[in-house]
């Protein structure tokens, strides 16, 4: 199963953790059979892609972060989104010094205080 | 490749550049924590800009243009810039911090004498060396301005 297969379905069940392979067939028009096959490892098509996409979007409200990124993506200048890649890229490395990490000897050279 | 330097692997890598230092050493001259300087390091050396040799890190000095060209590069240099002065924000409250900022109009006279004093201030502060090899005790200081109208135009448009 591909990475954005994987995301997107993890996604769906974030947003609707309840919902039964025939809701979700109802929900997207998806032949009850093929969400069986898909959520199961099965390759994702790009229309069914699409479909899990859509129901997940009128979920979410204006105000969710992936929406005004999607509404950022289509409306901003080429200057803007690179500034903003840039200070996104940037927060998730700040946060992620915090986490405490194993680094093989050879990256640790004058350990021992 | 983009290196998106933060702002604390700067500080390691400044520090790299006056001598070669043991992961102590470091701790000691940025103050920076134990597990957060395991990751910059980590990140340092997987980009080939810190080596590690006779148990010391130190900056590589054989970086190709490319590479030097990315760690200049002017859109990181802003976001770094924006996050130093976030942070100096978040910090204006507390002792030893100081952040202003005024909206003023000046006539022509204003405006030299006070082109003078900011020529006044940078001549003193590229007199300032850099005596002490704890970064973590270095000022950030940080000076300029614009025309309102001008600033107000970029921002919209640029």
């Amino acid at each position: 199963m591909s990475t954005l297969q994987n995301s997107i379905i993890k996604n769906y069940k974030t947003y609707f953790p309840n919902d039964t392979l025939k809701d979700i067939s109802n929900k997207t028009n998806i032949q009850l059979t093929r969400v069986f096959r898909i959520f199961n490892g099965s390759e994702m098509k790009l229309c069914e892609y699409e479909k899990l996409e859509i129901v997940i979007d009128r979920k979410i409200s204006a105000n969710d972060f992936c929406s005004v990124a999607r509404e950022c993506f289509s409306s901003l200048s080429q200057g803007k989104l690179d500034q903003l890649y840039a200070e996104m890229k940037q927060f998730l490395k700040l946060s992620e010094l915090c986490t405490p990490i194993t680094l093989s000897e050879e990256f640790l050279p004058g350990r021992a205080l | 490749m983009n290196f998106n330097i933060t702002v604390a692997e700067r500080m390691v890598l400044e520090s790299l550049a006056k001598k070669s230092k043991n992961t102590f050493e470091l701790v000691n001259c940025t103050s920076l924590d134990r597990i957060a300087l395991q990751h910059i390091l980590s990140s340092l050396i997987s980009k080939n800009l810190v080596l590690t040799l006779d148990s010391k890190y130190k900056i590589n000095k054989k970086l190709n243009q490319a590479i030097l060209d990315e760690l200049h590069d002017e859109v990181n240099a802003q976001v770094e810039f924006k996050e130093i002065a976030a942070a100096c924000f978040r910090t204006r409250l507390e002792e030893g911090s100081l952040l202003k900022l005024k909206k003023v109009f000046m006539t022509k006279e204003e405006e030299r004498i006070f082109n003078a004093l900011l020529i006044n201030l940078e001549l003193f502060i590229d007199g300032l060396t850099s005596k002490q090899d704890h970064l973590t005790k270095q000022q950030i200081v940080f000076w300029g301005g614009g025309k309102y109208g001008e600033i107000t135009h970029n921002t919209i448009n640029f």
